[in-house]
């Protein structure tokens, strides 16, 4: 699977979500800064498991797992238990 | 009185033990007391005592209970403060002995289910943490002072989407329908002995809930507002939430009061403006030389949708923090709340920014009974052993500008 694509669904996904505010980049600390509030992590955790198929391990729900969209992307490919639908 | 036991699918770890006992109690009605049962660090399954072992199927609601747990099982609770006063095995604390207390001298009274009345010095000291915390909405944070109905339109909650989130703890308000047959009927019925329960037929939807806090009426009062201006509103009031386990009076209360302030406004003044006034609650707490903690938490959402992945995103991003205060050496109480909601609740209540775009919002809110319960139990019934800025505020009660007014013009007529 390519991380590029993977990071690149999330940081559209992420833009794209009612409400957001400010510019979002692979490295924004996004949750630090408060743009990806717990809603928004229910969410972006649902759009993963649908579009991109891929179930996110409880044992994974850690702030750094979830600070920046390259983080979550990371994430993303660590926890694909094969492809990616990118 | 039955009792059984169910073990667990899987085993969770013991320091789940709180969240576990937090939502079986809701499970069923039925259900008159329980106990986790433990192996070392983990907890294996339930033991369940009451009529719920012959009216249902245990296995079904321990179903329930893990998909609850579930999702909260790798997230730590984050500390954000730490009491100066240390706690721990002599600490001294006794919230047990000082409920018996005041019972015993008279000076609170268990009137029912969750309801509890306070008198004297120990209302007063109530009064006077209230003002404490007034005086750091109003005179600190800028608050503007409200004071709200305790009715609460349904649909008011229902935009919130409370309804949905919190089911179990929601008290609504019924009323008979307004025909004169509706009211004879009611009449022959009572004159008959007939209970109020079988009367449904007779009453009319709910209109009205009873608040489970006072942030609501706060967003209801802002819809289709449109600032960027930081908005910072307090009330105080009473607030009402079913809880099924009522033998622990002031720890738990059908009925309490809750000293509640809410931010709007953008994002950063947001979250500057309640991470100030947390700074400034548990700096309060050392000085009236209270031992607690303050750390990340979660709603309690019970059969919500989502109701675990929510819980376990606010309590990985720290959007909720909990200031628990300790009521003997290792148990502690939730004294007070401090949420961000991000943008979720303006958008329900079209709470916007000038360009439209929905405020950010969060909210503080301080359970007075619990706080009153917490200070006692740390130090003592006796007025005179109490830390001097609240002994000297509770002997000036007498002396409010009002009381004294009034009392002047009355011996001077």
């Amino acid at each position: 699977m390519e991380h590029a694509k993977i990071l690149d669904r999330i940081l559209q996904f992420l833009a794209g979500m009612p409400g957001w505010r400010g510019e979002v980049e692979a490295d924004t600390p996004i949750l630090e800064n408060g743009q990806l509030d717990s809603l928004g992590i229910v969410s972006l955790m649902g759009y993963i498991e649908e579009s991109l198929g891929v179930e996110i391990p409880e044992s994974e729900f850690q702030f750094e797992r979830f600070a920046t969209p390259r983080s979550i992307a990371d994430l993303v490919r660590d926890s694909a238990d094969g492809s990616v639908a990118v | 009185m039955s009792q059984i036991e169910v073990a667990f699918p899987e085993r969770i770890p013991a320091r789940l033990g709180p969240e576990l006992t937090r939502r079986v109690l809701y499970l069923d009605e039925d259900i008159d007391d329980f106990a986790l049962i433990e192996d070392g660090d983990e907890i294996t399954g339930l033991r369940l005592v009451g009529p719920i072992t012959r009216t249902a199927r245990p296995e079904s609601l321990i179903e329930t209970l893990m998909q609850e747990a579930q999702g909260l099982r790798s997230v730590e609770p984050k500390r954000v403060w730490s009491s100066r006063r240390p706690s721990g095995p002599g600490s001294g604390i006794r919230a047990d002995d000082v409920i018996r207390e005041l019972i015993d001298a008279g000076d609170a009274r268990v009137h029912g289910p969750g309801t509890i009345s306070l008198r004297g010095a120990h209302a007063d000291l109530l009064t006077v943490l209230d003002d404490m915390f007034a005086a750091l909405s109003m005179d600190v944070a800028g608050a503007e002072h409200h004071r709200f109905p305790t009715l609460l339109g349904t649909s008011v909650l229902e935009r919130g989407g409370y309804l949905e989130s919190f089911p179990n703890l929601l008290l609504t308000v019924n009323r008979l329908r307004n025909t004169s047959a509706d009211f004879e009927r009611f009449r022959d019925h009572r004159r008959s002995g007939g209970s109020l329960n079988e009367l449904e037929s007779a009453t009319i939807p709910v209109e009205y809930c009873l608040p489970p806090t006072m942030c609501y009426y706060i967003y209801d009062s802002h819809v289709g507002t449109r600032s960027d201006e930081l908005r910072v509103l307090t009330a105080v009031g009473s607030s009402f939430r079913f809880e099924h386990r009522y033998e622990s009076p002031l720890r738990r209360l059908w009925d309490f009061t809750i000293r509640e302030t809410v931010w709007i406004g953008e994002r950063d003044d947001v979250r500057r403006g309640l991470e100030r006034y947390r700074g400034l609650v548990t700096a309060l707490c050392d000085e009236l030389g209270l031992a607690g903690l303050c750390e990340s938490a979660h709603d309690p959402f019970f059969l919500a949708d989502n109701g675990a992945a929510k819980a376990a995103a606010q309590q990985m991003i720290g959007s909720k923090t909990e200031l628990r205060l300790f009521l003997d050496d290792d148990e502690t109480v939730a004294a007070a709340s401090f949420n961000q909601h991000g943008q979720h609740l303006a958008a329900q209540y079209d709470i916007g920014l000038s360009d439209g775009a929905p405020a950010s919002t969060a909210c503080v809110g301080i359970g007075l009974e619990r706080f009153t319960l917490a200070f006692l139990a740390q130090h003592g019934t006796d007025p005179r052993r109490w830390p001097s800025i609240v002994a000297r505020a509770v002997a000036a009660q007498a002396d409010r500008p009002g009381r004294v007014a009034v009392r002047e013009w009355v011996s001077s007529t």
